[in-house]
């Protein structure tokens, strides 16, 4: 019975207990409350079974087995002494870093700095709840709150409802209540915010604590600005002047009073006004420091104080509040610059001698300038404020100002440390100073080689676009790298610099625009034109369009400097007119005789002028590019190719002399130079470009492209060749160049023997030409047939002019010549046949081997085939000249070429005459071994003329370019007169009219693309293009010719269709060839043609490119063409009219009497 | 088993280290220091632990029956309750509230195996059963106790170190040779063994204890106790305390008989 009790009372105690609440917080995200186990679904206790009554209630504990649970102790592995002591270091160890790191976490958290934050506004009731009371209790309330006697808890408790902005700042003003006690009031009543808010207009809703803070300061800085203004307002009396100026001084006077005696009403109202002020300075400086005041606020109401008042008294008020707020001030650069700015504007204003509180508010103002310079000297780097005012450096007047503030309390001890603080500020001033200048200096960078990219850019644009303006603009303007144009100065020797007339007048900036445009020119700049070359490919070569690009940007600026110097090149306009009226002149004194000796004295007076100019440099592009060519390395052949085009360009242009050019090598001394290497290598460029120019070829170029008497030019160029030969020597380094130097001197003293033994057959002039030359020439006129009796008869004309006009010193020459050729006249014939044997065997491996060879072969069997195609005509020769063809026979090839050389060499016109018609007559044979000796014939004159040119240099191809052209151009107006002629008498000169029609035939297709392989050779596109050009108003000259005539039809069509083969097919199809090759060419030629032609040039082009022709065009399609644009028909005709005066000259050259 | 240890007795009972300390005055008036006293609570734990060893009760039954041992020394006095007869008597009170009863006579039958060499050890079923009716007076009658070892295999496992559970149970079963039991909850007693055992097997989980929302200078606290333990008691794995001091100390306390 007692068991059963006590089982049941245990059981009883053991339920009550168990109350499975808990509120204690979790230990981590995973685990619930510590030793805290929810009762769960599945309980052991739910079930009561016979093993549990028995063995009770078995736990399993994974990792450990039942029989070791007892066991399990580490009272062992704790008996070495070492491991406690370790152990315990070690956990002393990892908790520093378990408490540190939980540090560090909590600090990330926190925000520093907020007033009125966290748990203070979240628990209720942490700061007293304001009540509503009387007026009474609130007066008695705000006196125990300045009575330091009192505790702030017991008056926690009836905190008084209705205090705030003013009504708030009084009662602290007015009681004088301590600034803890006064902060902790403001903070009640802040935190109170929302219930005021309620009530007051603004609706916003509870913002965060930064809006308490901006609200209380703006109430601080609305009641300063009322006893600001209330100060100002009311007159301040004498007494009290001279108390308030000490600054807390006053208040204090002020409390001694008021506790000492009550004062009177009226005198009340004047110092409380002071004392509430200084109570307000105080006060901001203790809420700044809590952070309870935004300092932004309050410094930029500060800052229109100080500029909207004028009064002494009011900056008086104001400093203090400055002053308490300097620090915070000088965190901001931009605050201290408004702030120095106000200061420096106050320092100016009005005398400081007559006030002395003016003086002083100076001498605060002066300190707080030397304060910031020394606290902040790096915001006043960029502050343009220097120099301050006297007061603030150093120097006697700021002392003697300070000694008068002084005046009553004078203290040696303060005199020296002032004394050191202006010397120090000194010193900083001065270490600001230099760094602005610094930095001014840094501020503006010279960008080096900025220019560079976007003018590069412009220069290959103009090679698409042909537009000029950009590239010049560009390169002229934007080009400014002075590290460049000092590298590239330097390069160049200075001797040569001395030399030169014009590099001295010459900016360098203008020296480095032309050495650029010469690099891009020839070097292998960026080409955006590579992928147009892909698809159009006539003649393989290089492109050279930069090179022309270059040149005629050079041009522009060449006429751009002539215009600036008006007296100059209005002198060089007359003298060229003069020259034109002399050669003029010239070309009539066969004719008139009594008038040569007026003529000969203006001559006269004319070569001295010439001389002058010819052998002085143009201008400063002339010396400028003497120096880019002094300096400049070429890294390629097609390096020196494009330099030596560009250097022939320039001459033609008439920017660069190379007389000029020799004769200031010789002038610098450059040639004595062997000093260093980079002497050697200029020398070596000299010379190798002096190579290049032989004054032979030099004089036909020179001839061609400006009027010039042709006198003069023979004696520059004699001059400017002995000149040239001299510095060559001297240029020559080493025995190899000693050797070429004589080989040079050899092949020059043949020059009169070649020109000699070829007098009548095919040179122009007789002069100093090489042989070569000669030879090529030989080949180009047997091979477009250039021999017939008109030509003749020119030439017969052109040797009566020479004697007459020539100077003494050719005279001289000209028998030096004569005895030479009386010396070795037959070692010349035996050289001729040899040449002749070799050439036929030298032609079958250039056919193989050269593309473009084999491509002229096509041309010549096409040649063949129009030679069959006019049987009818040849019949009628072999009539009428039976007894010739069977003399010629029996003769070979040899004995035939040997007979014409006979009767070039000095023969009667009769014979000439037997041996051409002799010519025409074998060409009708129908035998085959002739015509296969014609076809032999016609690809080796090709082939050999293609490897002839190569052979020769730069210059000298472009001299048989010029002869060429010359000579096509006279061929040309000839038969058009000869052939105007015979319309008019047709019936009475039949066999003439066949022989003209028979002359014209000969310029065909196949003649002028011969010529223009060979303008391609020789590198003259420009020329070439204005060949075409020039053709083209040939062509439709002769059409207008025709059509005027109004003969027989079938005249009319048998001549149209000869013209028109040639104007419509083939001129058309070489256009299209240079407008697709180089764009350039035909702007360059469009240079020619005044800008008032733009237009109509411009239609044509659009015409060409879009491709709307087709080939061949129609007669009546061609002229409704014309006929559409007037421009364009004024425009041939200015084509045409540059022409004339070779029309003229043949016009004068028939009327000899020598035909 | 579903569980509170915030609305428990154990919880309104744990006292300070002083309290604990504090020798009952009859003891004091027979010249028992703090030390011995100290000692022959560490003597007798030793031997409920070994009488429960031949008996075969599960490791939480000697840790309830060493806490009841403990607790009624912190109210009555050695010479009143004589520890010979009050340990195995709290061995059997025990084994029933664990529900692992062990009978009367079967412990004084392993007493007298384990002490025939000494009198003063032997005790009747009848003495066991009137001591323990003292025994539930002394304790209030308050018999339910919290201990370490389920929270030491829930926090195991939350920290991810469940390889250092027998080193970490080791530990636990030492702590009551001391009285951290009586002082500290269970669960921090837990989180100091596996301080340590996490120092001594260098694993790094200091991350685990930042996020843990508890005191660690407490948690250090308890560790350093523990191993002042261990250091200032040399301590017999199998016999426990050394004869010669023990017995002086056994000496000074009276006999039932």
């Amino acid at each position: 019975m007692f068991f059963f009790f006590i089982v049941v009372f245990r059981r009883q105690q053991q339920l009550a207990p168990y109350k499975l609440k808990c509120d204690k917080e979790p230990l981590n995200n995973k685990l619930g409350p510590p030793d805290y186990y929810p009762q769960t679904p599945n309980c052991p206790e739910e079930t009561l079974t016979k093993e549990y009554v028995q063995s009770g209630y078995k736990e399993t504990v994974e990792g450990i087995e039942e029989a070791r649970e007892i066991v399990l102790s580490q009272i062992p592995y704790f008996c070495k002494t070492d491991i406690v002591v370790k152990c315990k270091e070690a956990l002393k160890k990892r908790l520093r870093a378990i408490n540190d790191s939980r540090a560090q976490k909590r600090k990330a958290g926190q925000v520093y700095g907020v007033p009125l934050f966290g748990s203070l506004l979240i628990k209720p009731g942490v700061y007293p709840e304001q009540r509503p009371c009387n007026e009474d209790t609130r007066r008695k309330w705000a006196e125990a709150l300045s009575q330091p006697n009192k505790r702030l808890r017991s008056l926690s408790e009836h905190v008084p409802h209705g205090y705030r902005r003013k009504s708030l700042l009084d009662v602290l003003t007015r009681y004088n209540v301590p600034l803890l006690r006064a902060t902790w009031f403001v903070k009640v009543t802040y935190l109170n915010q929302p219930q005021v808010r309620s009530t007051s207009v603004s609706t916003s809703a509870g913002g965060s604590d930064n809006h308490r803070s901006n609200q209380w300061t703006n109430d601080v800085v609305e009641y300063l600005q009322q006893l600001l203004d209330e100060f100002c307002l009311k007159e301040v009396p004498p007494s009290f002047r001279e108390q308030s100026s000490p600054g807390l001084i006053a208040g204090v006077t002020q409390v001694k009073m008021k506790s000492e005696a009550p004062p009177a009403v009226g005198d009340i109202d004047e110092p409380l006004v002071h004392f509430k002020w200084w109570y307000m300075v105080r006060l901001i400086q203790w809420h700044l420091a809590e952070e309870l005041l935004v300092p932004s606020v309050l410094i930029e109401w500060l800052f229109n104080q100080f500029q909207e008042r004028v009064a002494v008294e009011a900056l008086e008020l104001l400093m203090p509040v400055a002053l308490g707020m300097i620090d915070i001030i000088t965190l901001s650069q931009t605050y201290v610059r408004m702030f120095v700015e106000i200061l420096v504007r106050r320092l100016s204003d009005g005398p400081v001698v007559d006030n002395p509180k003016r003086a002083h508010i100076s001498s605060v103002i002066a300190e707080v300038l030397r304060y910031m310079v020394l606290a902040v000297p790096d915001t006043f780097v960029s502050l343009d404020c220097f120099p301050l005012p006297s007061f603030v450096v150093p120097d006697v007047y700021s002392r003697g100002a300070l000694l008068k503030i002084t005046a009553g309390g004078g203290i040696a001890g303060s005199k020296r440390q002032d004394g050191y603080r202006y010397l120090s500020c000194g010193y900083a001033v001065c270490s600001i100073q230099k760094r602005s200048y610094d930095l001014a200096t840094v501020a503006n960078p010279n960008f080096q080689a900025r220019g560079a990219a976007k003018v590069v850019q412009a220069l290959d644009k103009a090679l698409v676009t042909g537009n000029l303006t950009m590239a010049y603009l560009s390169l002229f303007n934007d080009l400014s790298d002075a590290l460049m144009e000092e590298r590239w100065i330097k390069e160049v020797s200075p001797c040569l610099q001395s030399s030169l007339m014009w590099i001295g007048t010459v900016e360098s900036s203008l020296i480095c625009s032309v050495f650029f445009l010469c690099e891009w020119a020839t070097c292998d700049y960026r080409d955006c034109r590579t992928s147009l070359l892909r698809n159009v490919k006539f003649t393989g070569r290089r492109d050279l369009s930069q090179v022309h690009l270059a040149v005629s940007i050079l041009k522009n600026k060449m006429d751009e400097i002539n215009n600036l110097s008006r007296s100059k090149s209005s002198s060089r306009i007359a003298v060229n007119n003069t020259a034109k009226g002399s050669s003029l002149n010239n070309t009539s004194l066969a004719a008139t005789v009594s008038d040569s000796s007026g003529l000969r004295n203006n001559a006269k007076s004319v070569d001295e002028k010439d001389k002058k100019d010819i052998f002085e440099s143009p201008g400063p592009l002339h010396d400028i590019i003497v120096c880019w060519l002094d300096q400049h390395e070429v890294n390629s052949a097609v390096g020196f190719k494009r330099v030596d085009v560009l250097i022939i360009e320039l001459i033609r242009s008439g920017i660069f002399y190379p007389q000029a050019y020799v004769r200031q090598l010789i002038i610098s001394g450059i040639t004595d130079k062997n000093d260093t290497l980079l002497d050697v290598e200029r020398k070596r460029r000299h010379r190798r470009i002096l190579k290049q120019l032989p004054g032979s070829s030099l004089f036909e170029i020179l001839e061609e492209d400006r009027i010039t008497e042709e006198q003069h030019l023979y004696e520059m160029m004699s001059t400017y060749s002995s000149e040239r030969r001299l510095v060559l020597s001297e240029l020559s380094t080493g025995q190899a160049f000693d050797a070429n130097s004589r080989g040079e001197y050899a092949s020059s003293s043949c020059v009169p023997k070649a020109s000699d033994l070829f007098l009548a057959s095919g040179g122009d002039k007789h002069g100093r030409v090489p042989e070569q030359v000669e030879d090529v020439k030989a080949l180009v006129s047997s091979m477009l047939r250039f021999i017939n009796p008109h030509s003749v008869e020119e030439e017969h004309c052109q040797i009566k002019t020479n004697p007459q006009g020539s100077s003494a010193s050719t005279v001289t020459q000209i028998d030096t010549v004569d005895v030479k050729h009386d010396c070795e006249d037959c070692a010349r014939t035996k050289r001729q046949k040899l040449d002749e044997r070799a050439s036929p065997l030298q032609g079958f491996p250039l056919i193989q081997s050269d593309e473009e060879d084999i491509w002229w072969v096509r041309k010549g069997t096409k040649l063949h085939e129009s030679l069959k195609a006019e049987p009818a005509q040849k019949p009628i020769k072999q009539n009428s000249r039976g007894r010739a063809k069977v003399v010629r026979k029996t003769q070979s090839l040899a004995q035939l070429a040997s007979s014409r050389i006979e009767g070039s060499q000095g023969a009667s016109t009769s014979h000439l005459c037997e041996s051409k018609v002799g010519c025409s007559h074998h060409k009708p044979s129908i035998d085959v071994d002739n015509v296969k000796d014609v076809d032999h014939m016609k690809i080796v004159d090709l082939s050999e003329v293609g490897k002839s040119l190569k052979r020769l240099r730069l210059l000298e191809r472009r001299s048989v370019s010029v002869w060429l052209l010359k000579s096509v151009r006279q061929l040309i107006e000839v038969n058009e007169m000869a052939a105007s002629k015979a319309s008019n008498s047709v019936s009475s000169f039949s066999s003439q009219s066949d022989d003209k029609t028979l002359l014209k035939w000969r310029l065909g297709d196949e003649e002028l693309l011969s010529i223009l392989y060979i303008l391609d050779i020789c590198c003259d596109l420009v020329s070439g293009a204005r060949f075409l050009v020039w053709l083209l108003t040939k062509v439709r000259g002769g059409m207008a010719t025709s059509g005027q005539t109004g003969r027989s039809a079938t005249h009319i069509k048998n001549r149209e269709n000869q013209v028109c083969q040639i104007g419509e097919a083939l001129v058309f199809s070489s256009l299209l060839r240079y407008v697709a090759f180089d764009v350039t060419s035909l702007q360059m030629s469009r240079a020619m043609i005044d800008l008032n032609k733009w237009v109509s040039w411009q239609m044509i082009m659009k015409i060409l490119v879009t491709r709307e022709l087709c080939f061949p065009i129609p007669f009546s399609s061609l002229s409704a063409l014309m006929s559409q644009c007037k421009m364009c028909c004024r425009f041939f005709h200015d084509v045409s009219c540059v022409f004339l005066i070779p029309e003229k000259r043949k016009t004068l050259c028939l009327s000899c009497p020598c035909t | 088993m579903a569980a509170n240890f915030w609305t428990s007795s154990h919880c309104k009972q744990l006292l300070d280290q002083e309290d604990v300390d504090k020798v009952p005055q009859a003891d004091s008036d027979r010249g028992i220091t703090l030390e011995e006293f100290r000692l022959v609570k560490i003597h007798m734990s030793f031997h409920i632990w070994r009488l429960a060893q031949q008996v075969k009760v599960r490791q939480r039954v000697i840790a309830t029956a060493v806490t009841y041992f403990r607790r009624v020394y912190t109210r009555k006095s050695m010479t009143e309750y004589d520890p010979r007869l009050v340990a195995p008597t709290c061995l059997y009170l025990a084994s029933k509230v664990e529900e692992s009863t062990v009978q009367a006579r079967l412990l004084v039958f392993y007493i007298k195996k384990m002490c025939a060499s000494d009198e003063k050890y032997r005790f009747e079923i009848k003495d066991i059963l009137e001591m323990e009716m003292k025994l539930l007076e002394a304790l209030d009658y308050y018999l339910v106790v919290y201990h370490p070892y389920r929270p030491l295999l829930q926090l195991l496992q939350d920290a991810g170190i469940t390889d250092l559970t027998q080193f970490a149970w080791g530990i636990v079963n030492d702590t009551y040779k001391m009285d951290l039991i009586l002082i500290h909850p269970p669960y921090m007693i837990a989180l100091a063994c596996i301080y340590i055992a996490s120092v001594l097997k260098d694993k790094d989980i200091t991350l685990w204890f930042e996020e843990l929302r508890v005191d660690m200078n407490i948690v250090k606290n308890i560790s350093m106790e523990i191993l002042d333990f261990y250091d200032t008691y040399k301590i017999d794995p199998q016999r426990g305390l050394p004869e010669d001091k023990i017995a002086p100390v056994m000496n000074k306390l009276p006999s039932k008989a």
